[in-house]
């Protein structure tokens, strides 16, 4: 209701001139020029294809990184330091990877997979150690090797902790990538349009843009998490919740 | 969680000392960045913090308002902040007001949705108490919801201050004129000044740490803690 009203308010005083129409284009023109961008598929293939490649490179090493803590201990100085490297913006790293490989894809996809790479190390590592015991018992008094028990015992145990990962990993890779796209891009991606519609003062496309990468995150998240959670912990009635 | 951490704080800033030192960092100009992007931090994030738990209590007061807005804020806080910044370029120019309102845009909507989620959970009983009591409708904000929900509040505020943090260094690479740490970074790319650039990195790690240590360690400490409030 509220949505509508304030959509109302907005496209009425574009419509009687109120707003200045070149600023804020009334929000029927925002929609219909959804279908007017140029290329705009090939923008959101583009930067979604990069996400999802940051992530499954972020994701995977963060997993392998944490196993390897886990069982080395000596390691765990590391964990200490990650604290820090967490804190520092995953779009800071962008102009150092410009630097080392030039604009496009390659820088993207780095930055985007080490801003993955933190919170998921995080997540995993303190999920691990909260695995009790008793299971690595079991599996060693049934004498599995190594490997299988990190893939019978601690991945199982840990899901909950995978989920949330899973979920920071991509909202802070989203929240990454469109930034790093601005400055690094060429060609395509939704970073990319809109910081190239400020050049050309096109409101029209830069809040289109605004609007579908919320749409974009939120429908990664409400489909594809949710399907997983209720798959895996919501079926096995795990005790979950948000950090 | 919080096992021998102690030590990381001075041995980072040691660290970042001494590589200023050997390659020649450190000087006024690396004060005004720091200077600067702190005086941007301070205002935005105050702003947003005094903004966001205002509206968080006019929201709260009434179940229509909530019910009407909680989608929307929902919505907003999914779309990154950076995303504003070429469209503020376009509205206030490169000016420190456009860095402002990034960082406030970076943290309001957090701090609203998680103050509110913690309004939403307080207890009823909690809340028959405070009318049993006659406290009146201040009083029962006061003294019942902000106490009950304050772990949210501190959620809130320490999501923002993150968030906020990394909308300030995205900000300041795109719309900074002079000085702060996201624009040492972006200019030392353009000069290929490899040492400023990890000299303002590790600066904006070690800053993003500390604010996040400020707000665990002090604000906490003297808050949740002394009440005995279970975090965990």
């Amino acid at each position: 209701m509220a949505v509508l009203l304030i959509l109302g308010a907005w496209q009425l005083s574009v419509a009687s001139g109120a707003l200045n129409r070149a600023l804020f284009p009334s929000p029927s023109q925002i929609v219909s020029s959804f279908w007017e961008i140029p290329q705009l598929g090939q923008h959101l293939l583009a930067s979604s294809y990069r996400l999802l490649l940051s992530v499954v490179f972020g994701y995977g090493s963060g997993l392998i990184f944490a196993l390897l803590l886990q069982t080395f201990k000596q390691l765990s100085i590391l964990d200490d330091l990650s604290a820090f490297m967490m804190s520092i913006p995953g779009i800071s790293w962008a102009p150092l990877f410009i630097m080392i490989m030039g604009f496009g894809d390659r820088t993207i996809i780095s930055v985007g997979a080490l801003t993955a790479f933190f919170p998921v190390f995080y997540n995993v590592y303190h999920g691990l150690r909260e695995v009790n015991k008793n299971y690595r018992f079991l599996g060693e008094m049934w004498e599995w090797s190594k490997f299988k028990i990190i893939f019978l015992i601690f991945l199982p145990a840990i899901t909950n902790y995978l989920i949330i990962a899973l979920k920071l990993a991509l909202a802070r890779t989203w929240r990454t990538i469109i930034a790093v796209e601005m400055i690094a891009a060429s060609l395509f991606g939704l970073g990319y349009m809109i910081f190239d519609a400020r050049e050309l003062l096109n409101t029209r496309i830069m809040f289109a843009g605004i609007l579908l990468s919320g749409m974009l995150y939120t429908v990664i998240e409400s489909v594809l998490i949710r399907a997983i959670e209720q798959v895996t912990v919501r079926k096995w009635g795990m005790k979950f919740e948000y950090e | 969680m919080n096992t021998n951490r102690g030590w990381i704080i001075p041995a980072l800033v040691f660290l970042t000392i001494l590589f200023g030192a050997i390659t020649d960092q450190l000087g006024l100009t690396l004060l005004y960045h720091l200077a600067h992007s702190f005086y941007r931090m301070f205002v935005g994030y105050g702003i947003a913090v005094v903004c966001g738990l205002s509206l968080a209590v006019l929201l709260g007061s009434s179940k229509y308002l909530r019910f009407a807005f909680k989608p929307i804020l929902s919505f907003l806080i999914s779309i990154p902040t950076i995303t504003w910044v070429p469209f503020l370029l376009m509205f206030t120019g490169i000016t420190e007001t456009t860095i402002i309102i990034a960082i406030f845009l970076g943290s309001f909507f957090a701090i609203v949705y998680n103050t509110l989620e913690g309004f939403d959970n307080v207890d009823p009983s909690l809340i028959n108490v405070g009318k049993m009591l006659e406290y009146g409708k201040l009083g029962i904000l006061i003294r019942i919801f902000i106490p009950a929900s304050f772990n949210n509040i501190m959620v809130g505020l320490k999501l923002g201050i993150a968030y906020s943090w990394r909308a300030l260094v995205g900000a300041e690479m795109l719309g900074a004129a002079k000085y702060g740490l996201g624009y040492q970074v972006f200019a030392a790319r353009k000069y290929y000044d490899l040492s400023g650039l990890i000299m303002a990195l590790l600066l904006i790690g070690l800053t993003g740490y500390l604010l996040n240590r400020f707000l665990v360690f002090y604000v906490e400490k003297n808050t949740l803690m002394k009440w005995g409030v279970n975090e965990h």
